[in-house]
């Protein structure tokens, strides 16, 4: 099933991306992100929060938005 | 007041056009650095062209010549090339539907209790928590960001943070945050992020960036430290001192660290540098306050020399009144 795939975390990006049926929010993050931690991170699928075993669906937005982030003087 | 349906409509409708507005230019502007990368490449043509034709001709002079043109003519290739690859990169973004900016916006009013559209100046804007970092109260921002700017490149001046109860820096009125400086923010590892979630139109993500961005202090990096906020700028060397530490000029009422306070040696009050004088009998650094004009010769001296009668002139009419005395008495021996 196809997701759009949206990371705030770095250079920040949306794509879509295919995934399992049955894939759940966790086992997705999971994967898409290197050392990725639950408390880093404002999860939300379909602008609406959800539990981290949300089992995913065909068409789903999921965006990662990371919370600790630091300003800084360029 | 929250925004009503119709309205977050009109306004999602307004962002998708400045949007659309931004794609525009920047598909411009990729075919000026195609058109740029175009005419390098015609004018590589062309020294072809003039090379075969002298060398031909045997022109040994000439063909050197166009020879030795053509590396600086390639040596622009590259950036012509690496040019067009940005002009791609940053016109491949999706415009995003009608439906999309609005959801947007929606889950803005749902996740900041409202958004908040300043009609006049065509601000979008959320208010985040009062933001205290390391026991500092900083207060609550808000995240204003202007609308028909997204349909420039200029990403510096689209969004600006406006403390509500400003807490700035002592030593510097315009820091209201250790990461804003006159309202602009310094996103750091957020700003890239935050680019690209403004040119695609991703409005809630860019709000929830900058207001994360807002609730983390990196100790680095910042335009006044945490440790140095209730502290004072000297006025002379710009070094921060916390409040025990500075002193007020009692001449010019500036602040001074430390090392670059003085103290007047009659008074003992702080005063700066520029605002003491030297006595010229005792040659000590006495304040404005505490020096005087002699009324007999009119110059300037520190009180206590005054009081002692060692200005200059006293001293030389002392002298004078000694050697008549002297005189005196030698004549009347």
């Amino acid at each position: 099933m196809k997701l759009l795939w949206i990371n705030n975390d770095g250079s920040g990006f949306a794509d879509y991306v295919h995934v399992n049926e049955g894939t759940t929010v966790e086992a997705f993050l999971q994967e898409y992100m290197h050392h990725f931690k639950p408390e880093d991170y404002l999860i939300r699928v379909n602008r609406q929060p959800v539990p981290r075993d949300y089992v995913l669906q065909d068409g789903d937005r999921i965006t990662a938005t990371p919370v600790k982030v630091e300003g800084a003087i360029r | 007041m929250s925004l009503t349906d119709k309205q977050l409509i009109r306004i999602a409708e307004y962002t998708r056009d400045q949007l659309q507005l931004l794609q525009s230019t920047r598909q411009r502007q990729f075919l000026q650095r195609f058109d740029a990368t175009i005419n390098k490449i015609e004018s590589l043509h062309s020294a072809k062209r003039k090379l075969i034709y002298c060398h031909s001709r045997q022109w040994h002079a000439a063909t050197k010549k166009i020879m030795n043109s053509v590396p600086s003519l390639l040596a622009d290739i590259p950036y012509h090339l690496q040019q067009i690859e940005q002009a791609i990169k940053l016109s491949d973004t999706r415009l995003p539907s009608l439906e999309d900016v609005y959801r947007d916006l929606l889950q803005a009013d749902e996740e900041f209790n409202g958004l908040i559209y300043h009609r006049e100046s065509e601000l979008l804007a959320v208010q985040t928590e009062p933001v205290e970092l390391e026991g500092i109260y900083l207060g609550p921002f808000e995240i204003q960001l202007h609308v028909p700017s997204l349909a420039e490149m200029r990403y510096n001046s689209i969004y600006r943070i406006y403390a509500l109860e400003p807490h700035p820096a002592t030593s510097n009125d315009s820091v209201t945050h250790p990461h804003v400086s006159d309202e602009r923010l310094c996103a750091g590892d957020a700003d890239v992020a935050i680019n690209a979630a403004l040119s695609s139109g991703r409005i809630c993500d860019f709000f929830q960036l900058a207001s994360y961005v807002l609730n983390n202090y990196n100790s680095e990096s910042p335009y006044v430290s945490l440790e140095n906020w209730n502290g004072y700028s000297c006025y002379e060397c710009g070094y921060v001192a916390c409040e025990e530490d500075s002193y007020t000029c009692q001449g010019c009422d500036n602040w001074y660290c430390n090392e670059c306070v003085s103290f007047c040696r009659i008074c003992d009050e702080c005063f700066c540098g520029e605002c003491m004088e030297t006595c010229p009998v005792c040659n000590d650094a006495t304040c404005k306050y505490c020096m005087t004009k002699c009324p007999d010769c009119g110059e300037l001296l520190c009180k206590n020399c005054y009081e002692n009668n060692e200005c200059d002139c006293q001293q030389e009419e002392n002298e004078n009144e000694q050697e008549q005395q002297t005189t005196n008495a030698t004549e009347a021996a």
